[in-house]
C-alpha cells in the first residue's frame, strides 16, 4: 500500500515542476499565493485522472514503478526553488548527486545489459556490500556538510521502509530518469569549469 | 585545544549521524540483509515416486480443450497438484503477443481422463487490476506446486514486445481453486524491463526456489532466479539473481537436478545451431562456461527431466535450420549431458510446430509432457518408464523417427 501510495510522488512532482516552469516562462508570477495554489494543485488533478482505467500516474508506473529517492528529491528541490525560493541542496550536493549518479547508472545498466561480466544489480537485495559502504558514505557527506548526505539517508530510510515496489536498494538510489537528468548536469558543469578556465576575450575593447 | 573543538563536529551533526545509524538499523530490522556473500541453499531432493518396474509400457496423447478459434496457443506447463489431479496453463489468443491474450487453466482431476474446459486465470485486464497500472500483454506462464496445496504461477507482463516484459508472480493457497493478486517482481534496474521465465523451478531446501529465467535486452542470456522464503515471517520472497552465462546467445535454460548441490542446465541457443550445455556444483551460484550437449537446437525451447538409473531425458526439435521445429523428439544421456541417444519420434510433419516442450514426473511415475502443436493447439502425452526402457531398447536405429511411438 505504502509503495502504491509512493508511486504517485514523482509524478506529481514532476507535474508541478513543469506546470510551474512553464507558467514562469509565460510571465505568470507563482510565488505568490493563487500561483503556489495553481501549481500544488493542478498537478494533482492530472496525476488522478483515469488513462486505461487507471490513474495517470500509475498509468507511467506501467512503464516505470521504481522512481529512485534520489529523483523525488531532486524535483522536490526544484519545485520549492521555483515557488518558495528554498534551495535544499547548494552547489556542492547538486555536484555531489549528478556525478555519483552518472557514475552509478554508468556502471549498473551496462552491467545489467550484459556489456560486462559483473552485475551489481544483485547487491542491492540486502547485501551488506552494498549496505557498509553506503553506510560509510552517508556518515562521511554528513560530516563534511554535505546534503547529497540527506539524500542518501533518505533512500536507506525509503528502502527499510519499503516505500517502493523494488526490494532492491539500487532502485531507491538510481534510476534511468535521474541518470539522464545526472547527464546533463555533469556536461553543464563540465562546460561551465570549461569556460571558466578560458574566460572569453572582451572584444572591441583596446587595453 | 580551540583549533581541536573546531574541528570536531557539532552536536547538530552528531545527532544527525546518531538518526542515520537508526535508519540503518531500522533496515537491518525491517529487511533481510545478507551478510558475506549470498549462500543459497542446497536442492531438496526430488520427491519420491510409486515404483513402476512391472508396468507395461504406456503411451497415451491428447489435445487439451483450447478454443479453435485462437491462432495462438503457446508456452504449456503443468504440474500435479497434492490431490493427484493435473492443472495445466498455457497462454492463447487471437496471435503471439495480442491485447487479447489470456492466460488459461484447465484441471484433470485424478481418476478422469477428460481435461476440465480451459478457464482465463489472468488476462491484460485483469493484470492491470491486480497490477493497478497498465498491461498491455500477458504470456509465458509457469506453474508449478510445493507439493502441498501451494501452488505458484510466474507469468510475464510487457508493455511492447517480449523484450519488455517483467515477471509476475501468483500463489494459490488451494491448490489452484482461488489466487492472490499478481506480484511483479523487480529483477531488472532499467525500468525493470526484459525478464523472462520458461521453465521448471528446482525445490530447496526450506521451502524457496531456484527459477530459470532469462534476459532479452540487448544481449540475450541466461539466468538463475532464487525466491527464498521471508524468514522474518512478513511473508513473500527474498530475491536473488545470478547468470549462467553472458554473451553467447544462450536463453530459456532448462536446469535438472543431479544431486544436492549439482545440477546441468540446457539452453537454448538464439545464435548457433547447437544445444548449449552449462553445469553447477555449488548450488547453482556460478556456472561453467557453456559448452554443447551434442543435440542440434534451431533457436527453440527445450525441456529436461532426470529419470531413473542415472540417466537425463530431454524433449527438443531435432533440427538445426534456424526456426525449423517441425518435429519433436525425446533423447536419453547419462548425467553428463553430453552423449544423446535418440529414443523416439514425438511429432514429424512438414510445414507444422511443435514447440515449446514441458515435461514432469508425478508421484504415480508417470511422465506427462504438454507442449504447443502446431502453434493454437497444446497436446499432452502420458508415458511411463517402462515405455522409455522400451524406447531405449530399440533405439540405435536409424532416424528419421516418423510415428516412432507406434
Amino acid at each position: 500500500m505504502e509503495a502504491y501510495l509512493f508511486s504517485f510522488v514523482v509524478p506529481y512532482l514532476a507535474a508541478a515542476v513543469g506546470i510551474g516552469a512553464l507558467l514562469r516562462l509565460a510571465g505568470i508570477e507563482i510565488s505568490k499565493r493563487p500561483g503556489k495554489l495553481f501549481v500544488a494543485a493542478v498537478p494533482l488533478i492530472l496525476v488522478l485522472l483515469p488513462v486505461k482505467q487507471v490513474p495517470l500516474a500509475r498509468f507511467v508506473a506501467g512503464f516505470n514503478a521504481n522512481f529512485s529517492i534520489t529523483l523525488s528529491a531532486l524535483l522536490l528541490y526544484f519545485l520549492l526553488r521555483q515557488i518558495q525560493g528554498i534551495r535544499l541542496f547548494d552547489r556542492r550536493a547538486l555536484r555531489t548527486i549528478s556525478m555519483s549518479g552518472l557514475v552509478v547508472g554508468l556502471c549498473l545498466y551496462p552491467c545489467s545489459m550484459n556489456l560486462a561480466p559483473f552485475d551489481p544489480y544483485r547487491f542491492g537485495w540486502g547485501s551488506v556490500f552494498l549496505l557498509a559502504p553506503l553506510f560509510v558514505l552517508t556518515i562521511w557527506l554528513i560530516l563534511r556538510g554535505n546534503r547529497a548526505g540527506f539524500v542518501l539517508a533518505a533512500a536507506v530510510a525509503a528502502y527499510g521502509l519499503k516505500l517502493l515496489e523494488s526490494d532492491n536498494l539500487w532502485d531507491y538510489l538510481v534510476d534511468p530518469f535521474l541518470v539522464v537528468w545526472c547527464l546533463i548536469a555533469s556536461m553543464a558543469e563540465c562546460f561551465s569549469r570549461l569556460r571558466s578556465l578560458f574566460p572569453p576575450r572582451a572584444a572591441g575593447i583596446k587595453v | 585545544m580551540n583549533a581541536w573543538r573546531k574541528s570536531m563536529p557539532n552536536r547538530v551533526t552528531i545527532s544527525i549521524c546518531l538518526a542515520v545509524c537508526l535508519i540503518y538499523g531500522l533496515v537491518f530490522f525491517r529487511r533481510p540483509v545478507i551478510v558475506g556473500g549470498f549462500r543459497p541453499p542446497l536442492f531438496a531432493a526430488a520427491p519420491g515416486v510409486l515404483s513402476g518396474e512391472n508396468d507395461q509400457p504406456f503411451f497415451s496423447e491428447e489435445l487439451l480443450p483450447t478454443d479453435p478459434s485462437f491462432k495462438t496457443a503457446h508456452v504449456a506447463s503443468i504440474c500435479e497438484l497434492s490431490d493427484g489431479a493435473l492443472l495445466a496453463v498455457w497462454y492463447a489468443g487471437p496471435r503471439e503477443l495480442d491485447r487479447d491474450v489470456a492466460v488459461y487453466r484447465s484441471v484433470r482431476a485424478p481418476g478422469k481422463s477428460a481435461w476440465s474446459e480451459p478457464q482465463v486465470l489472468v488476462d491484460r485486464i485483469g493484470a492491470s487490476r491486480e497490477l493497478k497500472r497498465s498491461v498491455r500483454k500477458v504470456g509465458n506462464p509457469l506453474i508449478w506446486s510445493d507439493g502441498g496445496n501451494r501452488v505458484y504461477l510466474l507469468y510475464v507482463s510487457a508493455i511492447g514486445g517480449w523484450a519488455s516484459s517483467s515477471i509476475n508472480l501468483k500463489t494459490s493457497e488451494d491448490g489452484g481453486k482461488t489466487w492472490g493478486p499478481s506480484v511483479r517482481l523487480t529483477l531488472s534496474p532499467f525500468c525493470n524491463l526484459s525478464e523472462l521465465v520458461r521453465n521448471q523451478p528446482l525445490a530447496l531446501e526450506g521451502g524457496g526456489f531456484m527459477v530459470p529465467i532469462y534476459h532479452e535486452t540487448i544481449g540475450k542470456f541466461p539466468e538463475i532466479l532464487w525466491l527464498l522464503p521471508d524468514s522474518g515471517g512478513r511473508g513473500g520472497f527474498v530475491v536473488w539473481k545470478t547468470r549462467i552465462d553472458r554473451s553467447r546467445g544462450f536463453l530459456q535454460p532448462s536446469v535438472v537436478r543431479l544431486d544436492s548441490h549439482s545440477a546441468i542446465a540446457f539452453l537454448r541457443n538464439s545464435r548457433g545451431k547447437q544445444l548449449g550445455l552449462s553445469t553447477s556444483s555449488n548450488a547453482g551460484l556460478s556456472w561453467e562456461a557453456p559448452g554443447y550437449a551434442g543435440l542440434p537446437n534451431p533457436n527453440s525451447g527445450i525441456c529436461a527431466i532426470r529419470i531413473s538409473g542415472g540417466r537425463l531425458l530431454i524433449v527438443f526439435n531435432d533440427e538445426s535450420r534456424p526456426g525449423a521445429r517441425d518435429n519433436l523428439r525425446l533423447a536419453v544421456s547419462d548425467l553428463q549431458g553430453k552423449k544423446w541417444t535418440r529414443i523416439a519420434g514425438l511429432e514429424d510433419a512438414a510445414y507444422q510446430t511443435f514447440a515449446y516442450p514441458f515435461i514432469i514426473q508425478t508421484h504415480d511415475g508417470l511422465y506427462h509432457v504438454v507442449y504447443s502443436y502446431n502453434g493454437n493447439r497444446i497436446k499432452h502425452l502420458t508415458l511411463n518408464e517402462a515405455w522409455i526402457e522400451d524406447r531405449i531398447r530399440d533405439a540405435g536405429q536409424p532416424g528419421p523417427w516418423p510415428n516412432n511411438r507406434e
